[in-house]
C-alpha cells in the first residue's frame, strides 16, 4: 500500500492499531462527542444522521464512534430533544445501515449507550439519579432517586442495548459519563449521597459501573467495550471527585476488563471550562499521560481540547494516549485526516471553538458548526459544492469571511472569481477582531489564514485597495455576469446624533484596527461584542474602561456559550458597566450619562469609543442595481450578525451562484 | 448520626438588615419578580452538600434533628424581603433558588458594602465558593420574573456549553 506523504510525517497516528480482535488501519477514533438532535422524536434515526452519518463513516478515521443512543423505552436515559434511540428492535435497520457505512469505509464501528441520568428526561417531568441532588442548570429536569430495582432495570437495559448494537453490525460498544450522564453520576461525590451499597466509599459509588461493565460484558462477550471516564469532573469545588478519585475508578474499570477508557473532562455544569476556545490545546494531556502510565495494558483514547493531529502524534510517540479522539474538528472539516494523510493540513478549517455546536443542543436545536456550513446539511443537494452548470464569472465586493466563503466556494465550483478591498489584506474585520479575542486568538486569526490558503490554491483573485465605488464599477461591471456585495457594516453614528459632541467619539472598528490611538482612561459606548471585545483588550492593555449600555444587559448579540466569558472578563479586567444607561454629552474631559431612572453622572475619560449597534452597508446594492446580470448579497451587509451567519450565507450562496 | 452543624450564617438582626439592603438597593433586579417567589441561601457547611455528608443531614432532619439556618428571600410587591427559616432539605425548602456559600465567602460577603454583595456572590458562583440549585425549569424561573436577578448573576449563561 502506498504511504501518503503526511502519513510519513505523522507515522504514529497513521499506525494501525487493535482493539480487541479487531484491527484499526490508524491510531484515529472519531469520538461520539456531541449527539447531533437531527433524528426523529421518538429516537428513530432519521435520512438527516443517515447522511451525516455517511460522511462520518468517510472521514478516515480508524475507529468510528456512533453517535449516543439512550437504552431505555421510557426515555429517562434521554438528554436531547432528538437524540437517537435504541431500546426497541423498531430501531434496527438504520443501525445496520451506519454501521454499514462505518464498515464500507474500513473503520471499526462501535455504537455508544448514553443514559444520561441527571441530564436526562428530556421528555420527562423528572430524571434520574443516584440520589436527590437538584439541578443547577434550569435546562435540566428534577431528580428521582433511583431505587436499587431500578439500578438493576437500568444495567439490564445497557446490556440489552448493547446486544442489540451488535446485531446491527457494530463490532463494540461504549458506555459513557463524560459531562455528567447516569454513569457519572453513580461515580461522583456530588450526586451520589446514597448510604447503601451503591453508595458512599469509592468502592459502592463505583458498583454501579463494576455491574455495568460485567452486564454488557457478559452480553457481547467477544465484542470489545469502551468506557469514557473523566479524568478530572470540574466538580471537586461543589464536592465532586478529586482527580485522584477518578483514577481510582479508572482502576475499577481496567479491573473490569474494559477494552478501552477514553479519557474525558468535565461535566455540563462544572464551575470551569473544560473544551471551550479559552482553554489551550494540550491542556489536559496530563490526564491522558496519566492513566497510560496507571494502565499500561488497557488502550487509553483522548481527544479533549486536542485538535492537532500534528500534537495528537507526538502525544502517541511519548506513549501518553494510544488512540486521538477526535469529534469537534472533525465536524469542523470532515477531511481533516484525509489531509493529514496527504500532508495538506495547511487546507483544514479548524474547530474554533466557538461550541455553537453545544450551545444549540441546549435550546433543543439540531447541532450546526459555525465552520462547516454543510453540517446537518449533507442530506440536501442545495448545501453540496457541485460543479457548476454556467462558469460564470464572478465579483466579490468585502474580503471578509462572508465574502470570501463566498468566493472560494463558488471557485470550487469552477467559477472565476476576483475579489475587491478597500484594505491591504483578507479578513475584514475579523482580522482585528481575532487579534483582540481573549480567548484564544490563533483560533480565529486561523480563520484568516484558511482563506489566505485557499484563495491563492484556488485561483481567486484578489485586489487589494481597491474601494468598490460606483464610478469604477461602470468601468468594470460589464466584465462580470454576477456581483456578490459583501461590505460588511458599520457602526451606525447616527444612532448618537443627539449625543452632544458626538463628533468627538472614534470608531470602535478603527480602535480595533488599531487605526487610532487611545489614552488611559476610556469609555465605551455600547456592550454589544464589538464594544465588549474593544472594551477587554483595552482593559487588559492597562486603561480603565467603563462601558455605557442602554439596554438592561451586556453581551445582547454575543451567542449564548460565550456570553458568561464577557460577563466574567468584564468582571476580572475590572470594567465597570453602566447598563440602562445613556450617553448624553461628550466633553474634553469625559462622558456626561444618565440613567433610565434620571440620575446624572459624569464620567471621566480621554477617549469615547463608539461601539453602538451596526448599519449594513447597502448602498452598493442600488449602486450597482442596474450595472450587471446578477447582484446578491451576504453576511453583515444584509443584516449584521457574525461570524456565523457571514460563513454560512457566504457558502450558501456559493453553492447556488 | 449526628446533627448537622448549623452554619455560620449567623441569623442577627445585623445581618438580616445588611441582606435587606443588599436587596433594596438592587430593587430593579426584583421589581419583575413574582409575589411569593421565593430564593434561600445557606452556608455550605450546614448544608451538607460536601460529598458523603448530605444523605446523613437529611436523615437527620427527618429524625427531628434541628436543621440549619436558611435565610429566605421572598418576592413581595416588587421588591425582596429577607427573613428567617430552617432548612429541612431540598425537597421542603419551599424555594426556586437555593444559594450554598462557603463560610469564607459569607464571611466576605458580610465585610463588604451592600452595593457589592452581589457582584461577591456572582463572583463566589464562578469561583465555586458558592453554589446553587434550581427547583424550576428555565422557563418557569422566567415566567415568575427571575431573568434579570439569574442574568446579574451570570447564571442564565453558567455551566452548560462549556
Amino acid at each position: 500500500m502506498t504511504v501518503k506523504p503526511g502519513e510519513r510525517k505523522l507515522p504514529e497516528l497513521f499506525r494501525p492499531g487493535r482493539i480487541g480482535r479487531f484491527a484499526t488501519r490508524n491510531l484515529i477514533k472519531y469520538g461520539a462527542c456531541c449527539v447531533s438532535n437531527y433524528n426523529e422524536r421518538d429516537g428513530r434515526i432519521s435520512k438527516r444522521e443517515l447522511a451525516r452519518t455517511r460522511i462520518i463513516a468517510g472521514t478516515g478515521c480508524g475507529m468510528i464512534t456512533n453517535q449516543g443512543a439512550y437504552p431505555d423505552p421510557l426515555g429517562e436515559g434521554k438528554a436531547y430533544f432528538r437524540q437517537v434511540a435504541i431500546h426497541d428492535d423498531r430501531f434496527l435497520p438504520e443501525f445496520e445501515e451506519i454501521a454499514g457505512y462505518i464498515h464500507d469505509e474500513g473503520a471499526v464501528a462501535i455504537q455508544q449507550i448514553l443514559h444520561a441520568g441527571r441530564y436526562g428526561g428530556i421528555d420527562l417531568g423528572y430524571c434520574i439519579q443516584p440520589s436527590i441532588v437538584p439541578q443547577t442548570l434550569p435546562h435540566f429536569r428534577p431528580p428521582r432517586e433511583m431505587s436499587v430495582a431500578d439500578i438493576r432495570a437500568v444495567v439490564d437495559q445497557h446490556a440489552t442495548a448493547a446486544k442489540r448494537a451488535i446485531r446491527a453490525g457494530f463490532d463494540g460498544t461504549e458506555v459513557t459519563s463524560f459531562m455528567g450522564y447516569l454513569l457519572a453520576n453513580f461515580n461522583s461525590r456530588f450526586t451520589n449521597q446514597r448510604t447503601d451499597a451503591y453508595g458512599g466509599s469509592i468502592e459502592n459509588r463505583g458498583r454501579f459501573m463494576r455491574e455495568l461493565i460485567d452486564g454488557i460484558k457478559q452480553a457481547t462477550p467477544d465484542h470489545p467495550l469502551i468506557i469514557r471516564l473523566n479524568g478530572a469532573e470540574l466538580m471537586d469545588r461543589w464536592g465532586g471527585n478529586t482527580e485522584d478519585e477518578c483514577f481510582e475508578l479508572m482502576q475499577q474499570a481496567v479491573d473490569c476488563g474494559v477494552d478501552m477508557i477514553s479519557v474525558t473532562v468535565g461535566w455540563q455544569e462544572a464551575p470551569e471550562s473544560s473544551i471551550g476556545r479559552d482553554i489551550a490545546p494540550g491542556h489536559w494531556n496530563y490526564l491522558a499521560a496519566r492513566a497510560k502510565k496507571l494502565f499500561p495494558n488497557t488502550l487509553i483514547a483522548f481527544g479533549n481540547r486536542l485538535p492537532d493531529p500534528r500534537m495528537a502524534n507526538e502525544c502517541i510517540a511519548k506513549g501518553e494516549f494510544d488512540f486521538w479522539e477526535v469529534c469537534r474538528p472533525l465536524l469542523a472539516d470532515p477531511e481533516l485526516v484525509h489531509k493529514a494523510a496527504e500532508d495538506r493540513l495547511d487546507e483544514v478549517r479548524r474547530c474554533v471553538g466557538s461550541l455553537n455546536c453545544l450551545s444549540r443542543l441546549f435550546r433543543d436545536l439540531p447541532y450546526t458548526c459555525t465552520m462547516n456550513p454543510a453540517l446537518g446539511h449533507e442530506v440536501e443537494p442545495e448545501y453540496q459544492i457541485r460543479p457548476a452548470a454556467v462558469k460564470k464569472r464572478i465579483l466579490v465586493v468585502g474580503a471578509g469571511p462572508a465574502g470570501l466563503e463566498c468566493a472560494i466556494t463558488a471557485a470550487k465550483r469552477g467559477h472565476t472569481v476576483v475579489v475587491l478591498d478597500k484594505g491591504d489584506r483578507i479578513g475584514g474585520n475579523l482580522v482585528a477582531y481575532a487579534k483582540l479575542d481573549l480567548a484564544r486568538s490563533e483560533d480565529l486569526s486561523s480563520i484568516v489564514s484558511h482563506y489566505e490558503v485557499m484563495t491563492r490554491k484556488l485561483g481567486v483573485e484578489i485586489r487589494f485597495n481597491t474601494e468598490a465605488t460606483p464610478k469604477l464599477m461602470r468601468g468594470l461591471l460589464h466584465q462580470f455576469d454576477v456581483a456578490v456585495v459583501a461590505a460588511g457594516a458599520r457602526i451606525d453614528r447616527a444612532r448618537l446624533a443627539g449625543v452632544e459632541g458626538a463628533g468627538r467619539m472614534l470608531d470602535a472598528i478603527d480602535v480595533a484596527h488599531g487605526r487610532v490611538a487611545t489614552g488611559r482612561e476610556v469609555v465605551v459606548v455600547g456592550a454589544g461584542k464589538i464594544g465588549l471585545v474593544v472594551a477587554e483588550s483595552l482593559a487588559q492593555a492597562g486603561a480603565k474602561v467603563t462601558i455605557v449600555e442602554e439596554d438592561k444587559r451586556i453581551a445582547g448579540d454575543v451567542m449564548p456559550s460565550f456570553k458568561w466569558r464577557h460577563s466574567a472578563w468584564v468582571e476580572e479586567l475590572g470594567i465597570e458597566t453602566l447598563t440602562q444607561t445613556r450617553v448624553q454629552r461628550v466633553t474634553a474631559s469625559g462622558v456626561d450619562v444618565v440613567s433610565e431612572k434620571g440620575g446624572e453622572r459624569h464620567v471621566p475619560a480621554d477617549t469615547v469609543i463608539a461601539a453602538t449597534p451596526r448599519l449594513p452597508n447597502q448602498q452598493l446594492f442600488h449602486d450597482f442595481e442596474w450595472m450587471i446580470d446578477e447582484l446578491h448579497g451576504c453576511g453583515d451587509s444584509l443584516v449584521p450578525r457574525g461570524l456565523d451567519a457571514a460563513i454560512h450565507e457566504g457558502y450558501r450562496l456559493g453553492c447556488r451562484l | 448520626m449526628g446533627a448537622i452543624e448549623p452554619g455560620v450564617e449567623p441569623l442577627d438582626a445585623a445581618a438580616a438588615g445588611h441582606w435587606q439592603v443588599v436587596f433594596d438597593r438592587s430593587a430593579g433586579l426584583f421589581a419583575g419578580l413574582a409575589d411569593g417567589s421565593r430564593m434561600g441561601l445557606v452556608a455550605r457547611s450546614a448544608l451538607g452538600a460536601v460529598g458523603g455528608r448530605h444523605a446523613a443531614g437529611v436523615a437527620a432532619m427527618l429524625a427531628g434533628a434541628a436543621g440549619p439556618r436558611m435565610r429566605a428571600f421572598e418576592a413581595r410587591e416588587g421588591a425582596i424581603e429577607v427573613r428567617e427559616s430552617t432548612y429541612s432539605g431540598y425537597a421542603r425548602a419551599g424555594v426556586e433558588i437555593l444559594f450554598a456559600v462557603d463560610d469564607a465567602a459569607l464571611a466576605r460577603m458580610r465585610g463588604l458594602a451592600a452595593d457589592s454583595v452581589l457582584g461577591a456572590l456572582k463572583l463566589a458562583l464562578r469561583t465555586g465558593d458558592a453554589m446553587f440549585y434550581v427547583f424550576r425549569t428555565k422557563y418557569e424561573l422566567q415566567d415568575a420574573g427571575y431573568e434579570d436577578f439569574l442574568d446579574t448573576l451570570g447564571l442564565a449563561f453558567l455551566g452548560a456549553c462549556r
